[in-house]
């Protein structure tokens, strides 16, 4: 078991943890700007479209004679090859959607595959020309994190910190372009030059990034940390830095677990090799961020939301058999009141129960009957529908037929502003469209 | 010197003429309403004269001075379905952001900004909604989030594009109250206006479309039955046909 | 703007340009005497000892040129020409050639013959088991790969028996040569010390090699002499590596006082490279080797390690040199 720490320092792990977490980093932080611009599928795309120029870099080392102890050298050599790679990508994306008139989606997948298809036809042209450099090629396929030195991270610390920098300087105008184009254009925000900041760092990141995670799962990298931070802010700015965070953690969980969960299942399976990539285990946390963001994030969150409504239904059940025990003026049995709502003899019951607990009914020898706040509740209750069904009949003229169903949803939903507005609005009235009396506020 | 002056304005799209030989001039501190049929070039007007469109002929004058000369006095208010509504932004920073254009490169807006920013939320009768998420908003406390975004910008002249569309009357009431207050402070209005019953309570000038200039000057001058007619009538009806079959032809399409 | 886009283009022509004129294709090879059998055999080692056995009866070449990797080897254009030709068809077997066509191909074919799987069934003990794998690196003992030299003998009699004898005479001729050339091997290897003689390369070709000369006999009546030789990736060099293994070659490198580890000439030498890094930080000294190892493949022609006794002499040399003392 190691430590966490140790991964900060020991001198095999700090290079692919620091180099992940900073890749994880800068892909996060301009996956925000990608994903609330609404073109995820552009980063799919220049991570494909970057292969190419990956493999001639790799080419290239290998024709002036490289290949071996020039490492820094390599790397710059294919960073810069997959830097132009994505730039022509990218231009070859908007002469597509922009002079042919094709369709964004239909531009990025053009471009996508072809370049990968270039490019892997490429790798077997290296493959047999150059086959030692052809593992290096094949490591930016899916990533390899493990082999990672001190010099990728140097490169790699030097343009992350240029991508964050830059992020901060134009903040204001990346957020004011991306929120409302037209008005950006009318106050003088200097379009062109801030469209072109954003490719160039989504093309920075994207080739920071395949080393770790690799051009094909690139795309993971950019949108997961952005979509789960989405679920707990509604800041600008403070979205930047949950990605931001979820970022580094997905860049230093990949790397830890890797090896943690490597040793746990040597030990429990000797004989077997086992080893877990780093780069698709940081995929893989980051999808599960992401799941986890959506599924619980507070307020947000698809459980939350579930629970918001199941609460509403609830609530509106509650207040249909007060109205009804309003309406009859009488104790009713359960028999009585399940007939005029929906639902089963046990919700009615359960309801009722319910309804007894927060003493707005009471019961004796199987009738209930409305307590005195009962009373007070299911007349609000009745106030509200007959007010909106006023509403609707005398002001929006809608049919008297019509009024009660939209009143029978809408009384649950009306505020108390609401129903002020509405009896200022229609001046306080005592009947309703069906003739019958409004109950006093 | 008029706030606005546009001679011999004419826009194309693709092809096709939309907006023909638009000569006009208005004076300053006035409450204008731009009318006229469905697709008879109001918004296109307005987005050319502001620079969003190129037209292919016609001079655009601001106090005798180019577009670019006055962008920092000119503010626009775009129609709602151009904004991203999901967008992680409050009600107080989406007012924020009518700074921008006056701000420098790297500034962000500070304390001053925000102020200002409150200050005119409670202007529109939105300040106790300042945190809220835009998306949370109906359709007339957006537009008057916009409005005073557009205040923040402290302009000359107001470019509305269909404000009104779609919103509720109180939102409407509120609006137009700012607006003519605005013009007691001597700023300019246009607004691009699709209720007819409303017009002369509204503004006190119109400019009246149909692809040509039918009438500008003093609503009770402008807005007449002939007028309304010669725009909304039949005379232009052959008018369009036959746009309508060049646009077709001039697609290739069958 | 355009400035940027000249740039890219230039850019695209020129590395397109560098890369056409520094084509090396692979030496164009196929049959081309007449009235001799046609082999195919998969790796140069095969079809070196397959020639030798055949001599002027046959003409052997091999499918897998070069540097390429036979781990994972697909079929090429060409090669299903080749395959059909061929009279008769060696191939290593064990798992090595497991790139999916060529493996399903000789799996199917009935003139393919499966040298490794005949030492398996015959000499079963001499075969390695790793982590659920078989080790298919038999060619790096040549006392091993000797064996195998009966069963060629067997399958060219059988489609030419006219010249059985031959091929028999030419066999005995060979088993000869190739012991004498693995006691040569030993001997240089015993010339390094035995606290010196360790192995590390970047992938675990050499285990048979390690065996039986790097290990003494004690060591190889128990499971010991694996740890006269280690490697960061496994059996095939096209896994991801991981870091526990790199870590786990690093403990190893530290118990054994390990100084100098061996690059291969067709893997890259990245994991070594990470391995000398890190082990240089944690107060070793570990310096990479600056000859080549031939492991799976053999030396391009015209170097030390064109044939196959050449190239085990070479490694023999090579590590030796760099061992010694």
């Amino acid at each position: 078991m190691e430590s966490p720490l140790n991964f900060f320092f020991d001198p095999i792990l700090r290079a692919p943890t620091l180099g992940s977490m900073l890749m994880c980093l800068t892909a996060s932080l301009v996956g925000v700007i990608v994903f609330l611009r609404k073109r995820s599928l552009l980063g799919e795309s220049l991570s494909h479209a970057s292969y190419p120029g990956v493999i001639l870099g790799v080419v290239i080392a290998g024709y002036i004679g490289l290949s071996d102890q020039n490492e820094a050298v390599l790397s710059l050599l294919v960073l810069i090859g997959g830097f132009f790679s994505a730039l022509l990508g990218l231009y070859s994306i908007n002469f597509l959607e922009n002079n042919l008139k094709i369709k964004a989606d239909s531009a990025l997948c053009v471009i996508l595959s072809t370049f990968f298809g270039v490019g892997i036809t490429l790798a077997s042209f290296v493959q047999f020309n150059y086959t030692n450099l052809y593992r290096q090629v094949q490591s930016y396929l899916y990533g390899q994190a493990a082999t990672m030195t001190d010099i990728n991270v140097i490169i790699y610390g030097i343009l992350t910190i240029f991508v964050i920098v830059t992020i901060l300087l134009f903040l204001k105008e990346i957020q004011v372009l991306t929120f409302d184009r037209i008005f950006s254009k009318t106050i003088g925000i200097p379009i062109v030059v801030i469209d072109m900041i954003f490719f160039i760092l989504i093309v920075l990141a994207v080739i920071i990034g395949i080393r770790s995670v690799g051009v094909v799962l690139m795309s993971a990298m950019f949108i997961a940390p952005a979509s789960a931070a989405r679920q707990y802010t509604n800041s600008f700015s403070k979205m930047f830095i949950i990605a931001g965070f979820f970022g580094l953690l997905c860049g230093f969980l990949g790397n830890y677990l890797s090896v943690e969960i490597s040793q746990y299942l040597a030990h429990i399976y000797p004989n077997e090799r086992v080893s877990i990539p780093t780069g698709p285990l940081i995929v893989l946390i980051a999808s599960l961020v992401c799941f986890w963001s959506l599924l619980f994030a507070p307020r947000q969150g698809l459980l939350f939301r579930i629970v918001r409504i199941a609460k509403f239904k609830l609530q509106t059940l509650e207040e249909n058999v007060l109205k009804t025990l309003w309406r009859r003026g009488e104790p009713l049995t359960l028999k009585d009141i399940q007939a005029y709502q929906n639902g089963n003899i046990f919700t009615m019951w359960w309801i009722l129960n319910l309804l007894q607990k927060r003493k707005f009914i009471a019961k004796s020898s199987h009738t209930y009957y409305l307590t005195d706040i009962g009373k007070i509740v299911a007349a609000k209750i009745v106030r509200l529908h007959r007010l909106w069904e006023v509403y609707l009949a005398n002001y929006l003229e809608i049919g008297v037929e019509k009024v009660h169903k939209s009143a029978e949803e809408m009384e649950h939903v009306l505020t108390p502003e609401l129903e002020k507005e509405l009896t200022a609005f229609l001046q306080d009235p005592v009947l309703d469209p069906h003739h019958q009396p409004i109950p006093a506020k | 010197m008029s706030a606005l002056q546009v001679s011999q304005l004419s826009v194309n799209y693709e092809k096709t003429p939309v907006l023909w030989d638009i000569n006009f001039a208005i004076p300053q501190g006035k409450l204008v309403g731009i009318i006229g049929p469905n697709g008879a070039g109001k918004s296109t007007l307005m987005k050319a004269v502001i620079g969003l469109i190129t037209p292919i002929s016609g001079k655009v004058d601001f106090f005798t001075k180019s577009l670019k000369q006055m962008r920092n006095s000119i503010a626009y208010v775009p129609q709602r379905e151009s904004v991203d509504w999901d967008f992680p932004v409050t009600i107080l920073d989406l007012v924020v952001m009518g700074s921008y254009g006056s701000l420098p490169l790297f500034k962000r807006p500070g304390k001053q900004e925000y102020l200002k920013a409150e200050n005119y939320l409670k202007k529109v009768g939105l300040f106790e909604l300042k945190d809220r998420q835009i998306s949370q908003l109906s359709g007339g406390q957006q537009q008057r989030a916009f409005i005073a975004r557009a205040l923040m910008q402290d302009a000359q002249i107001y470019f509305l594009d269909e404000p009104f569309a779609g919103i509720d009357h109180s939102s409407e009431k509120i609006i137009i109250d700012i607006l003519k207050k605005l013009t007691k402070e001597n700023k300019t209005i246009f607004v691009v206006h699709h209720d007819l019953n409303t017009v002369e309570s509204y503004y006190e000038w119109v400019i009246l479309l149909n692809m040509r200039l039918i009438g500008c000057g003093e609503t009770k001058e402008v807005f007449t039955n002939k007028n309304l007619q010669s725009a909304y009538g039949k005379n232009f009806s052959l008018f369009d046909d036959a746009i309508k079959l060049s646009k077709k032809i001039s697609t290739g399409l069958d | 703007m355009q400035f940027i886009k000249n740039i890219i283009w230039i850019f695209v022509f020129s590395s397109l340009l560098i890369g056409c004129s520094t084509a090396k294709r692979p030496v164009s090879n196929n049959w081309s005497k007449k009235d001799s059998i046609k082999v195919l055999a998969t790796i140069e080692m095969l079809k070196d000892i397959v020639q030798q056995v055949g001599g002027d009866r046959v003409e052997a070449i091999s499918l897998i040129k070069g540097n390429l990797d036979p781990h994972s080897y697909q079929l090429v254009k060409g090669d299903d020409e080749k395959l059909a030709r061929a009279d008769i068809i060696f191939y290593n077997g064990l798992g090595l050639e497991h790139g999916p066509s060529l493996q399903s191909y000789l799996e199917k074919n009935s003139k393919a013959k499966n040298v490794g799987s005949f030492i398996h069934k015959n000499f079963p003990d001499q075969i390695l088991f790793f982590k659920g794998q078989l080790d298919p690196h038999i060619w790096m003992d040549m006392s091993l790969w000797s064996k195998t030299v009966p069963y060629i003998v067997e399958s060219l009699s059988e489609i030419d028996p006219v010249n059985a004898p031959i091929y028999q005479k030419n066999g005995e001729k060979l088993i000869e040569s190739l012991l004498s050339t693995h006691e040569e091997i030993r001997q240089m290897l015993q010339e390094i010390d035995s606290e010196k003689r360790y192995l590390v390369t970047s992938h675990d070709a050499f285990n048979y090699f390690a065996r039986v000369y790097l290990a003494t006999d004690d060591e190889r009546k128990t499971s010991t002499w694996q740890n006269r030789f280690i490697a960061p990736e496994g059996l095939a060099p096209e896994s991801q590596i991981s870091l526990l293994d790199i870590k786990f070659v690093i403990s190893h490198l530290k118990k054994f006082n390990i100084s100098v580890i061996f690059p291969e000439s067709n893997v890259s030498k990245d994991s070594l490279r990470k391995i000398m890094q890190a082990s240089q930080e944690m107060g070793l000294k570990i310096k990479i080797a600056n000859d080549t190892l031939y492991a799976d493949a053999m030396g391009d022609p015209g170097s030390d390690g064109d044939t196959y006794q050449k190239m085990l002499i070479h490694n023999a040399s090579v590590i030796r040199n760099n061992l010694k003392n």
